[in-house]
């Protein structure tokens, strides 16, 4: 008996050892840290209470906005008020990213990257009271404050075969000077799905490691003082083979004249369709070095393709701004998207089941219209507004044999369906293919779906590298995100922050239906100086200076009567170089892709 | 049928008419022209207080004067709110309780509510345009589940329909410099030959052929961020600001519903002059208004213009020569309406009888052929023309 337990106890403790090692190597292993740390009713007492009483109370205390705090009432004193209101205000800190905590944008100047808020409060980052609620919302004690994680750039891009040193050397204690008793933990926290590279030393300040195929990296660490763990921080790391182009001069020819039209129409589209914005001049001509098709299978597992993704189904939802997503799965979610490539139908789901979502879209005949509208495509049914008429009125509602008791259960049950996720993934394939052969590839998108993991990756390949895809002829209004994008890399030629995007949509949004507000837009950016153009007498080759920006924006050549029509108001008194891009980037070609 | 029965039954007709006849009803009416129910409504709202003997005196407000005379004053409407909030919720909503406070949505649909679900509208068909920031946009819909967020209007504010959320980028940025006509005339040209190279491609189902760029809508946008609107200067600067946005709202998406609310009469509170200067200058954007319906061809002669307040003021100025709102006088209670446009029977004269703020949603509702069910208001069918 005990000669035959013995082998077998042997292998059950190497199986759990070689499972503990796996699940510690593999992409998205969480090690066995505490989570970060929450916020600190003592802190909040001695430190942030005066603040919040002295500016917060008389809105939010009579019930204004959706912090709402205990009013005065007979017998409360004021520790116990102190008390409700920490619990109110903890519900509006996200520990595991801080910085992005409801509360702290509320009150961070919107010219400092706040959110919009009525009543003002506002803090500048260089007050002393922003660092108060920094450390309040990074769960800072009376006895401790945490440490925070400091990466630099939050993502960069290197050659397959290179190695890639992470630094994470400048993260601080925010109580000590020295930075000798900080502890590091690395984590691989997405990789390409073919690829098994593990992190060798998870403990180091420097971090080295060797990816081991093309795609995507995702690292996080989390930083420690000896009491708690700060929250973590992640770096996205982009594998791809790349030529190194020389950089035109700001406002020159770009070069883009050496590129073969028809490719550079296909790069364009690669770029417009699944990073929602144009490429660059010198990303056009290393791409088309490396080749249209490699293009195609790589495109995909960037990450700026899941981060363009996720941005246009939180546009779509109107999770932004303010309603920004909260859940870490949804934080999480872009990160994923080029590494684990979930369905369409996950991806929205993660969204849909985000508390903003609910915020957003409030229980009652607004969450049915969101239902029907954003997640089917069609105005909500009769059933679909009683049951939000019901749900809302605190009832209970049969749906098939399910007794639906809240607005969160019900959009449980509808994301799990299939119609939900054949809804998710015929939106998902039109982004790339024109309605009628969208519909034709959903059967066949729905099998990749259900096959073994991979599948869907290569169907979408497979529809990026068809002749369909490639030669279409057909061309399709931007929506406005990838509009806004598109001006802001082909006239300020940088990417827009998160709130540059928010405030612009919203923007856009008031004026519903036309692309006029996007003229404006442009017009703007162009006037304001920031965009890089040579002066008149400059431009010693008019003809070519016009066909390169021809090139940039709308991706051909000009006509000889467009050469024409366009060297005539370069040179004309009320026109000249502004006004000859203005026409571009305002034309109606541009408004398409 | 006796004849004893045919008489008791014409009586009781003639009876029932008359009763339906409102008391001072029964002068002379003026010839009715054009359509009898309006296409669009544009609800005005003379915020922050404005008593209804200053409303129609054609000293302090010439030009809505003129419109009270082409068009239908009804006067002696009782409110009872305890603010101008209330006031405006009450008006907006037809509630005749207190409505959830200032701090929040008010807890009953708006008028706008029901105009985009009894139409069916999009939210750029139905419009709420406020003389203040953000905060002020809690009149604009309701927590009712049955409406809501959802159903809202498209808001805009003192900022501008376009500029309040383009703020910081402006900021950032600097404005656009003007665009002279040549230029317009010269990106029209470059821009036609875009589209002719568009339509070689075949259009994609639900892209228009050509894809028309609604230039008049750039050039009120492009307007409206040139004319500096942040540095509005005069004696109702934030109200001038809502003219301004309200005039883009128009002139862009001609909405069936646009409630313009203005606010600059609570200077009152600290000086009847200046509370003077505010009406006349808001006498000027009404007179502008006129002029912009009259100058659009969709919104000509089918659109009905509601100039109405929602508080009035006390009836004599206190220490500081200010007028508050605390007397319950007539002056402080009862207010006037003046309606110009389709929809109320014309007649000269007032008239006389007492209604409620809260009736306006009801009435609103009935003219553009919505239901209102939550709207406490008594519907003042007596003063509209039969629908066609």
């Amino acid at each position: 008996m005990a000669r035959s337990t013995l082998p077998r106890l042997t292998l059950a403790i190497a199986l759990g050892a070689l499972i503990a090692l796996w699940a510690d190597r593999g992409a998205g292993a969480r090690p066995n840290l505490p989570p970060p740390p929450t916020p600190d009713h003592d802190f909040y007492v001695a430190n942030v209470a005066p603040w919040v009483e002295a500016k917060c109370v008389e809105c939010h205390r009579a019930g204004g906005g959706a912090l709402r705090l205990t009013p005065p009432r007979a017998g409360l004193d004021d520790a116990a008020r102190r008390k409700l209101d920490f619990e109110q205000i903890a519900k509006f800190v996200n520990p595991m990213a801080p910085w992005e905590s409801r509360l702290y944008l509320k009150v961070l100047d919107p010219g400092d990257g706040g959110d919009p808020h009525v009543g003002g409060a506002f803090v500048r980052m260089d007050e002393p009271e922003h660092d108060t609620l920094l450390d309040f919302v990074s769960g800072a004690t009376p006895k401790n404050l945490p440490p925070e994680v400091y990466l630099g750039e939050d993502s960069f891009r290197v050659k397959p075969g290179d190695e890639i040193t992470l630094d994470g050397r400048d993260s601080y204690d925010r109580d000590r000077e020295d930075m000798e008793n900080l502890a590091f933990y690395w984590t691989l926290k997405a990789q390409p799905p073919d690829s098994i590279v593990a992190l060798s030393d998870r403990r180091a300040s420097r971090l080295q490691f060797k990816p081991d195929t093309g795609g995507s990296y995702v690292v996080e660490l989390r930083v420690g003082d000896g009491k708690v763990w700060s929250a973590p921080r992640s770096i996205a790391i982009e594998v791809f083979d790349y030529r190194k182009v020389k950089q035109a001069d700001p406002g020159g020819i770009s070069g883009l004249e050496k590129v073969e039209s028809e490719r550079l129409t296909q790069i364009r589209r690669l770029y417009l369709d699944v990073l929602g914005r144009p490429p660059t001049p010198p990303e056009a001509i290393s791409d088309d070095r490396i080749g249209v098709k490699r293009l195609a299978e790589t495109i995909l597992l960037r990450a700026e393709a899941g981060r363009a993704w996720y941005e246009e189904v939180t546009v779509r939802f109107g999770l932004i701004g303010d309603f920004r997503p909260a859940s870490d799965e949804a934080r999480d979610l872009p990160l994923r998207i080029p590494s684990a490539m979930p369905s369409p139908g996950e991806v929205e789901r993660v969204l849909v089941l985000d508390p903003s979502f609910l915020r957003r879209h409030p229980p009652g005949r607004s969450l049915a219209i969101a239902i029907g509208e954003l997640l089917f495509g069609r105005p909500p049914t009769q059933a679909e507004l009683d049951t939000a008429l019901k749900l809302a009125a605190g009832e209970s509602v049969m749906r098939g044999d399910v007794e639906l008791t809240s607005e969160r259960q019900w959009l449980r049950e509808i994301t799990a369906e299939e119609d939900f996720e054949r809804a998710a993934l015929a939106r998902r394939v039109e982004r790339f293919l024109p309605s009628g052969d969208a519909r034709r590839a959903v059967p066949k998108a729905w099998i990749a779906l259900r096959e073994r993991k991979g599948a869907w990756r290569r169907f979408q390949i497979e529809v990026l590298q068809s002749p369909r895809y490639r030669k279409r002829k057909t061309l399709r209004l931007k929506d406005d995100l990838t509009y806004v994008r598109s001006l802001f890399y082909d006239l300020l030629e940088r990417k827009p922050t998160e709130r540059e995007l928010a405030a612009l949509l919203h923007a856009v949004g008031q004026m519903p239906g036309d692309s006029a507000p996007l003229a404006v837009l442009a017009k703007v950016m162009i006037d304001s100086g920031e965009v890089p153009l040579p002066l008149l007498v400059r431009i010693k080759d008019a003809p070519r200076w016009l066909k390169d920006r021809f090139l940039r924006y709308l991706g051909r050549r000009p006509t000889g009567g467009e050469l024409k029509a366009y060297g005539e108001a370069l040179l004309h008194p009320q026109g000249g170089v502004e006004l000859v891009v203005q026409a571009l980037v305002t034309s109606p070609e541009y408004a398409c892709r | 049928m006796t004849r004893l029965r045919r008489r008791l039954l014409c009586c009781t007709c003639l009876a029932l008419a008359l009763s339906a006849v409102p008391a001072g009803n029964a002068l002379v009416q003026a010839k009715e022209t054009g359509p009898a129910r309006p296409t669009h409504v544009v609800l005005v709202v003379l915020g922050g207080g404005v008593r209804a003997r200053d409303m129609l005196d054609a000293k302090k407000m010439p030009k809505l004067a003129a419109m009270a005379e082409a068009g239908r004053v009804i006067d002696e409407i009782r409110a009872e709110a305890a603010n101008g909030y209330e006031g405006v919720a009450r008006l907006l909503t037809g509630a005749a309780a207190p409505v959830a406070g200032p701090e929040t949505h008010p807890d009953r649909p708006t008028l706008m509510e029901y105009v985009r679900v009894g139409r069916n509208l999009p939210a750029e068909k139905v419009w709420y345009v406020s003389f203040e920031g953000e905060d002020q946009l809690r009149l604009a819909y309701s927590t009712h589940p049955a409406f809501g967020a959802g159903v809202g209007p498209a808001v805009a504010t003192g900022m501008g329909a376009f500029g309040e959320p383009l703020k910081s980028f402006l900021d950032r940025l600097g404005r656009p410099d003007p665009q002279p006509k040549e230029a317009w005339t010269l990106l029209r040209g470059l821009r036609a030959r875009s589209r002719g190279a568009v339509s070689s491609y075949l259009p994609e189902a639900g892209v228009p052929a050509g894809l028309p760029r609604s230039e008049r809508m750039e050039r009120a946008l492009l307007e409206e961020i040139n004319r500096r609107s942040l540095l509005v200067r005069g004696p109702a600067p934030r109200d001038e600001r809502a003219w301004r946005a309200a005039k883009t709202v128009l002139q862009v998406h001609r909405p069936i519903l646009t409630v313009i609310r203005l606010g600059e009469a609570e200077q009152a509170q600290k000086s009847e002059a200046q509370y003077e200067r505010v009406l006349w200058a808001n006498d000027a954007g009404l007179g502008r208004l006129r002029g912009w319906i009259a100058a659009d061809r969709e919104l000509k002669d089918r659109t009905l213009v509601v100039v109405v307040s929602e508080l009035g003021r006390d009836a004599t100025p206190n220490e500081r020569g200010g007028l508050d709102q605390a007397d319950d006088s007539e002056d402080h209670r009862e207010l006037a309406l003046v309606a110009f446009g389709p929809g109320f029977k014309a007649k000269k004269g007032r008239v006389k009888r007492t209604r409620r703020i809260e009736d306006v949603c009801a009435t609103l509702g009935i003219l553009l052929g919505v239901p209102t069910p939550h709207a406490e208001g008594e519907a003042w069918t007596p003063y509209l023309r039969e629908a066609d």
